[in-house]
This record gives C-alpha cells, sequence and structure tokens, in this order.
C-alpha cells in the first residue's frame, strides 16, 4: 500500500507541484538571461519551495487528507514515510536544478558552491522537520509538548535573527547560511552535525505522527 | 464468527469517557448503536477504524488484532463516520479512482451503479457538492468494495427521504448478499428498526443494554389496568400514570408485571406493544437518570 499511498500524494498534489515546477523553470530562464549566481537563484528557488510547502499544507489541512489517510488501508509509518518522500522529493528537485543552474549558467561555481547547497539542502530539511514535529506535537495526548517546544523554537529563532543568522526563510548579509549550520560553522564537520541532527528530528517526528493521539487533523 | 470483537475498550478524555466497551458483532447481523448526543458513538467508531487512538482495550476484525502498525484489517471495513474527508478539488469519479487501489474487493461498476440509484453526478467537483452529496459519495466509497463490516455514524445525515430510502434498500441488499456486518449509529431509531437484529444503548460513554429487537419489542409492553389500592413497588416498571383506579405502565418485562397486577388483584389488565422508538427513548431516558444520580 506503500507505492499506492505515495501515488495518491504525488496525483494530489498534481496542480500544485506543476504550478511550482513551472515556476521554478520560469525564474531559472529569467535569472539565466540576466546572468545572476546561483546563491540568488537558490534564494528565489526557495520561495518557491515554501510557498508550495505552505499551499499543500492548507489544502491537505482543509480537504482533512491526514484524517482520510488514516481510515484507509495504511499504516500510521506508511503515512508518515510517505508525507516525509514528498516533502524530500521536492526538495531534491530543488537541489537539482541549484546544481543544474550552477553548472549550466553561474561561472563562478566550484566545490565551494557545492557545499553551499549541501548546506543549505540540510539546513531547509532541518527547518521543514522542526516545524514538522511544532504540527505533529499537536496531536498528542497532551498540548503542553506542543506549546513548549513552539516556545522554545520560537525563542531560538528570535536569537537567531537578533545576531544575524538566517533561519531557512530569513535570509542574512553572508547569503545562503541556514539555520542550525551557521551556529555550527563551515566545514565538513559542520555538515556531518547537521545530518546527524536532521536524522534524529525525523526519527522523532515520526514517532510522534505515529503515536498521535488521534488523526483528526 | 465474529465480525468485530471490542475487549475493555477505553478513551478518556478531560471531560468525557468512554467505556469499557464490551461488544462482539457477528458476520450477517445488523446492530444498531443507540445513544443521545454526546453519548460515546463517534468516539466508538473513530477508534474502531483508527482515526482516535484507544486508552487500553482490545479490537480485532475477522479475528484479526487492529493494530496502528498494521492496517490490511481495514480492507474489511466499510465506513461513513460524521465527517467524511474527500479530496474536494476533484470530481467524484476521481475521488473514487484514487481510493479505488487501496481495496483489493473494489469493483468500479458497483460503485457507478450505487452512483446512478443515489442520483449522483460523479463529474461534478466535491467542493461543488452540497451535504446530502456528499454523504451519496460517502456512500458509495463505504459500499463499493462489499465490506465484511460495516461502520455507520449517522450514514443518512443531509440525506433527502428518496435518498434516504435509496440508501436503505443498498444496505438492505448488501446484508441480504451475505455475511456483512453492520454496525450502525443513529439517534432516530426509526431508521434502523427494520434493518437491526440488536439493539445497543450507548449512555454517557457507557453500553447500558445490549437486546434483540424481537426480545425487547416482546418483552417491553404498556399495561393498563384498574384497582382501587395504591400501587407501589411494582416490578419492571419503569414509567407509572395513574388516575386512580386507572392504571398506565411501561414495563420492560411485561409478563412478570402482569403476573404482580394479578396477584394484587387488577382488573381489566391489558398489554399492548410499544414501538421500538418509544422503549429507546425510555431506556435512553432511564440511564440518563441514572448517571445523573450517580
Amino acid at each position: 500500500m506503500y507505492s499506492q499511498l505515495l501515488r495518491t500524494e504525488f496525483v494530489g498534489g498534481a496542480k500544485l507541484q506543476l504550478l511550482a515546477l513551472t515556476s521554478i523553470l520560469f525564474l531559472f530562464v529569467l535569472f539565466a538571461i540576466r546572468g545572476l549566481p546561483v546563491g540568488t537563484f537558490m534564494g528565489v528557488s526557495l520561495i518557491v519551495y515554501w510557498a508550495m510547502l505552505i499551499a499543500s499544507g492548507a489544502i491537505g489541512s482543509e480537504e482533512k487528507r491526514i484524517q482520510l489517510y488514516a481510515r484507509l488501508p495504511v499504516t500510521t509509518t506508511e503515512i508518515s514515510f510517505a508525507m516525509w518522500f514528498m516533502v524530500l522529493t521536492w526538495l531534491a528537485v530543488h537541489v537539482c536544478f541549484w546544481i543544474l543552474y550552477g553548472v549550466a549558467i553561474d561561472p563562478e561555481f566550484s566545490i565551494s558552491r557545492i557545499l553551499d547547497i549541501a548546506t543549505t539542502t540540510i539546513g531547509v530539511a532541518l527547518f521543514v522537520s522542526f516545524i514538522g514535529i511544532g504540527i505533529d506535537l499537536g496531536a498528542l495526548r497532551s498540548r503542553i509538548y506542543q506549546r513548549l517546544y513552539l516556545g522554545v523554537l520560537a525563542g531560538l529563532f528570535t536569537l537567531a535573527i537578533f545576531f544575524d543568522v538566517s533561519i531557512g526563510i530569513v535570509g542574512n548579509t553572508d547569503g545562503i547560511q541556514i539555520f542550525p549550520m551557521a551556529l555550527l560553522g563551515e566545514g565538513y564537520l559542520a555538515i556531518s552535525i547537521s545530518i546527524l541532527v536532521l536524522f534524529f528530528a525525523m526519527v522523532a517526528d515520526h514517532l510522534i505522527f505515529i503515536n498521535s493521539d488521534h488523526y483528526l487533523r | 464468527m465474529a465480525m468485530l470483537e471490542l475487549n475493555g475498550l477505553t478513551k478518556n478524555y478531560r471531560t468525557f469517557s468512554l467505556g469499557p466497551v464490551d461488544l462482539s458483532l457477528e458476520a450477517g447481523c445488523a446492530m444498531g448503536l443507540v445513544g443521545a448526543n454526546g453519548a460515546g458513538k463517534t468516539t466508538l467508531f473513530r477508534i474502531v477504524v483508527g482515526t482516535v487512538r484507544r486508552d487500553l482495550g482490545s479490537i480485532s476484525l475477522c479475528n484479526e488484532s487492529a493494530t496502528a502498525s498494521t492496517a490490511l484489517w481495514k480492507q474489511h471495513i466499510g465506513y461513513i463516520g460524521d465527517f467524511n474527508p474527500m479530496y474536494d478539488n476533484w470530481s467524484g469519479y476521481k475521488n473514487l479512482a484514487i481510493i479505488a487501489p487501496f481495496y483489493p474487493n473494489w469493483s468500479q461498476e458497483k460503485a457507478l451503479k450505487i452512483a446512478q440509484r443515489l442520483g449522483l453526478n460523479l463529474d461534478l467537483r466535491v467542493k461543488h457538492y452540497s451535504t446530502g452529496q456528499r454523504a451519496k459519495l460517502a456512500a458509495i466509497l463505504a459500499l463499493s468494495h462489499t465490506p465484511e463490516l460495516l461502520l455507520l455514524d449517522e450514514p443518512t445525515s443531509g440525506l433527502d427521504p428518496v435518498a434516504r430510502e435509496i440508501f436503505m434498500e443498498l444496505l438492505f441488499e448488501q446484508m441480504a448478499a451475505g455475511d456483512t456486518a453492520l454496525l450502525y449509529a443513529t439517534h432516530h431509531i426509526s431508521e434502523i428498526e427494520q434493518l437491526a437484529d440488536r439493539l445497543v444503548f450507548i449512555s454517557n460513554g457507557l453500553i447500558v443494554r445490549d437486546e434483540i429487537k424481537e426480545d425487547l419489542a416482546e418483552s417491553w409492553r404498556k399495561v393498563t389496568c384498574r384497582i382501587e389500592k395504591p400501587l407501589q413497588k411494582i416490578p419492571n416498571v419503569l414509567q407509572h400514570k395513574s388516575e386512580p383506579p386507572f392504571h398506565e405502565l411501561i414495563s420492560d418485562n411485561a409478563e412478570a408485571t402482569i403476573k404482580f397486577l394479578n396477584e394484587q388483584g387488577a382488573e381489566g389488565i391489558e398489554s399492548s406493544r410499544l414501538s421500538i422508538e418509544k422503549i429507546a427513548v425510555q431506556i435512553l431516558k432511564e440511564s440518563n437518570q441514572e448517571s445523573h444520580h450517580v
């Protein structure tokens, strides 16, 4: 049933995905014509990504899609994986466009830019997982966990903005540095730690989802 | 074979507790779940379907344990809930097309036939459907895979009288065709009166009575009599109106009540059947009073 659920997710968001894809292609061509660096393209492309996630979440929430899935003959693990698969697949599409843009258009594209792309990708995935945890905590038996979590997260983001650290949707003067990558510094160690943090965040989100008190959202 | 078995099913909220509920529904049996608003019917359904997690207890469907980590048991279920989520931006057809592959027994031919009988235009987008049309689509989704267990929570709410009648016909056909078990929640007893074999009454989260419908109709009677002396502590009487020497009683065991009245020297004893609706109302009133006394 996993493949069926994935198919449902893809077909369910087909129009939105088509719109997002058209937007990225349009931006790709527009930025390429103007010869803008890959970093700028990444920043605008990320806005499309966030817009798509928000629109998809809003439609899914209006249609009570999780409630629908919870009734179908699929496990909660399958639902969780399918939703994560969609989020990451779309991020991967953006990453492919960034690399393509860098290689084909940006004359200053180098191995260090690849590192930037990796950093950005992990940062975005982390940000999504943090938000996902915040949303899924709301379906636990007690709402107190969600309130605490969102409070801590809001505090951290406030600090990040205060210290001029990009938090994934808000850029800073250094360009694309994404929380918490910027806090960890640069280089492979930061990436490795962030991958580890991402892994734990995704596992945490999955565990919270499959242990939800209800799937009426 | 028990199609659905609930053992000690419990769910606690801050302001409401369901259970412990023990219930067994045999194949081919139609059970009416009757209760007032807020009695726990919808919560019970949601727990069985898996949209709400139970606190305690176990559920088995067709002798298969129903847990969140397995899901094939849901293929046996046809469910119409209090709210039926669908892809609002898609047509009825597309909704059927996307749901169908989840059920190996799905019959598109059956789905289209039901849609035709209910008079539902499947070309329209669901967001343009009225409440009644959504209910019709929910009925198609619930019946088209010929489920072994039908869980229907107020399935006719929003349906017009004609569609309601057709829907009941469909249920009769489904029940007659095989070993489908049906759990039908309603507070309109007339809807389920013809169909149900058993009636289960739920009040304040607890099952207060589980009765065979025929036994209920047989044992519950309105008894009238004439007697001069005051009557007290009449066995099995739930309601007593009197304008001496005339008395009108509602008894849940007419035989015992009539025997008592005869012993007391009552004259002109007559008993008449009560409608299932009247009995249900009486049971629910009684259980409400009991819970308030507690």
